[in-house]
């Protein structure tokens, strides 16, 4: 890479390299656009640099687990049921990228090449129609300015190239998609399902849709990709490509069409304004190596740095123009944030099916769709949530003793009955109350700390004891025993699926997003990660931050061809 | 640990390495019937623990014995009881 103005400009800059970045990369790379994607992490290699991915347990030091040390020094991260022996080297740890919690609230990063998109938990569902009409009929947030028939298009393109399992269920509120076949559910779930559909006229169990190749088709395999083994150690990384991640699959093919380069080590500083030509004209990097600044330029840029830190970005981008961050007359930037509740679990025994078991593993389990205020508003709390079904079985020893006795009982363990469990996946309301805003102490590159102050509300725990009340009624209706409900009152965070601060809307004066992502006072700056979120529904959003994506890239390289970008 | 080395010191005069296997089977035996202080049960509860996860996560158990595998390929959520010996 050569140091001229001209060997630093290119069509278009992406912002991140994670689930949404590698789509905006992927699809302007396709279409003849020169592409610059930034990652402020390292690089990461599909299997190269997986390190751990073929470890067996006993290849472990700790076999999984962590040392005291690392687990005192990051008190976040370390509550992520993901970050462990294996995983460490993905995930952000505390000290080294430091934030303001005016709340509590548990930050959870992957800043690397590909992002999150190796540690995502790969389930993935579409938004309804229901979902987009949200906020206009139950009077909260802003209306979106798109609506299901907008983006249904781009699901089927961003399904087919990814790789979706899942099963037909003909559900309006959860649509179908374009599906590789879905993961059987298990003998015991198909009994809960059978239940539940028998007692209520209007709640489903599903097989979870999961970004896995059951059955890879031709394009998978040209991405180089192959079917799904079972192995659940996705987070590793896979050798396989079954699941996919940006690093398996659209960075590979976006630098297979020699439009991209890939700039790790890049933290974007800001995003350069224009004020006489009225537009953003490129990015300040500062090397995290070296810490050197330096300039990139291009006509469009995607902001893909993942929902919080393009709020940073965008808010750190200041001028004489825009003194409050890019695009920000209105004062929304970085307000109404929101999140999913992630607080509440149901757990039981089921005493049937005991001439049954589980052989292998698999990535996904039940899921049940959202069956709150779906189709009018019903409760003494807006919105609803989506749920997880799981069941399985497992043998166990006992432990009491020492010596040859404990022996022989850890090797002759026994079966055990089945056991089942559920947890909440609750939509939150976003309320400018709800914020992140840029801090006044700095972090090692000279960026401002982010400031996080979101919390839960009065609907949230409505919500929470009614998922308690619903599932514990059809966990007993199913004949499940020993059930039991729990409110963890965790923080906000741990879901890892907080969303907004760049919303869209109709409106300049409410919000900072037109229908195309582009900011309405900068049209040639887009925002299709989690940021753009007017609301949050109760679906898994990546599926939907892809779909975003593929459509806004579209749309601006028309808009480019057109003169008007 | 500082706890359970009393434990032994007072017994039989020597640490817990040094001791014989019956000393340190008596010792043991004290403490799985709790007949001990807190912070030597805490100490015993987490050794024993971590060496258990040890044990059953080595080679020759897991691997040798349960017959982990990395690469299942399968999953059969109805799988009959009676053909399994053991699950890893």
């Amino acid at each position: 890479m050569g140091d001229t103005i001209k060997d630093r400009t290119y069509d278009v800059i992406v912002i991140g390299s994670g689930i949404s970045g590698g789509w905006a990369a992927k699809e302007f790379c396709e279409k003849g656009a020169k592409t610059l994607m930034l990652e402020r992490g390292r690089d990461v290699k599909h299997i190269k640099d997986y390190p751990t991915t073929n470890m067996q347990p006993w290849e472990f030091a700790l076999r999984g687990n962590l040392p005291l040390d690392v687990r005192e020094a990051n008190p976040v991260v370390s509550k992520c049921y993901a970050f462990g022996e294996a995983t460490t080297q993905f995930f952000v740890k505390d000290k080294e990228h430091p934030y303001v919690q005016e709340k509590p609230f548990d930050w959870i990063r992957g800043y690397q090449v590909g992002g999150k998109s190796l540690l995502w938990a790969r389930q993935t569902q579409r938004w309804s129609p229901y979902d987009f009409e949200g906020p206009a009929r139950d009077g909260y947030a802003v209306d979106w300015p798109i609506r299901y028939e907008d983006i249904a298009p781009w699901y089927s393109y961003v399904e087919k190239f990814a790789g979706i399992a899942g099963d037909k269920d003909g559900l309006p509120h959860l649509p179908d998609g374009e599906f590789l076949p879905g993961f059987p559910l298990n003998v015991v779930e198909k009994y809960f399902k059978q239940s539940v559909e028998k007692e209520y006229k209007d709640r489903y169990v599903i097989s979870g849709r999961c970004a896995h190749l059951s059955q890879p088709q031709q394009v998978h395999f040209d991405q180089g990709r192959g079917k799904c083994q079972n192995r659940t150690l996705c987070e590793r990384g896979c050798p396989f490509g079954g699941y996919f991640s940006s690093n398996a699959s659209t960075i590979p093919w976006a630098a297979k069409t020699g439009n991209l380069t890939l700039r790790p080590d890049s933290v974007v500083h800001s995003i350069i304004y224009d004020e006489q030509k009225g537009k953003a004209t490129g990015v300040r990097v500062i090397d995290s190596k070296t810490k050197d600044a330096i300039e990139y330029y291009a006509k469009v840029i995607f902001v893909n740095a993942a929902a919080l830190n393009t709020n940073l970005i965008l808010l750190n981008s200041t001028s004489h123009r825009f003194p409050n961050g890019l695009g920000n007359d209105s004062g929304v930037l970085g307000k109404y944030v929101a999140f999913h509740i992630y607080r509440a679990r149901v757990s039981g025994e089921y005493e049937g099916a005991k001439e049954f078991t589980q052989d292998g593993r698999r990535p996904t389990s039940g899921y049940m769709p959202r069956f709150r205020n779906v189709f009018k508003q019903e409760t003494d709390f807006l919105r609803g949530y989506a749920a997880g079904f799981n069941a399985y079985r497992n043998e166990e020893s006992s432990k009491d003793g020492f010596g040859m006795p404990l022996k022989e009982s850890l090797l002759n363990p026994k079966l055990q009955g089945w056991k089942v469990g559920s947890h909440m996946m609750g939509e939150t309301i976003p309320k400018e109350t709800n914020y992140v805003a840029l801090d006044n102490k700095k972090d090692d590159w000279g960026m401002p700390q982010l400031k996080i102050n979101i919390d839960y509300d009065d609907n949230d725990e409505k919500m929470i004891k009614d998922y308690m009340e619903q599932m514990t009624e059809m966990f007993q209706k199913a004949g499940f025993v020993n059930v039991k409900a729990q409110d963890s009152k965790q923080a906000p965070g741990l879901d890892i699926h907080e969303m907004g601060g760049v919303r869209m809307g109709l409106d300049p004066k409410t919000s900072m997003l037109n229908k195309w992502h582009q900011l309405h006072l900068c049209k040639n700056v887009f925002v299709t990660d989690g940021a753009s979120m007017t609301s949050t529904s109760t679906q898994n959003p990546s599926l939907t931050y892809m779909a975003f994506s593929a459509r806004a890239a579209d749309y601006a390289v028309s808009e480019m061809k057109k003169g008007n970008l | 640990m500082k706890d359970v080395e009393d434990m032994m010191k007072k017994a039989h005069n020597t640490n817990f390495v040094s001791a014989t296997p019956a000393q340190r089977a008596e010792i043991v035996t004290a403490l799985e019937a709790k007949k001990a202080s807190d912070d030597a049960l805490q100490f015993y509860k987490l050794m024993k623990n971590l060496t258990i996860q040890g044990y059953l996560t080595s080679k020759p158990v897991l691997g040798d014995i349960f017959k982990y595998e990395l690469v299942p390929g399968r999953y059969n959520g109805a799988y009959p009881v009676k053909t399994i010996i053991h699950q890893a």
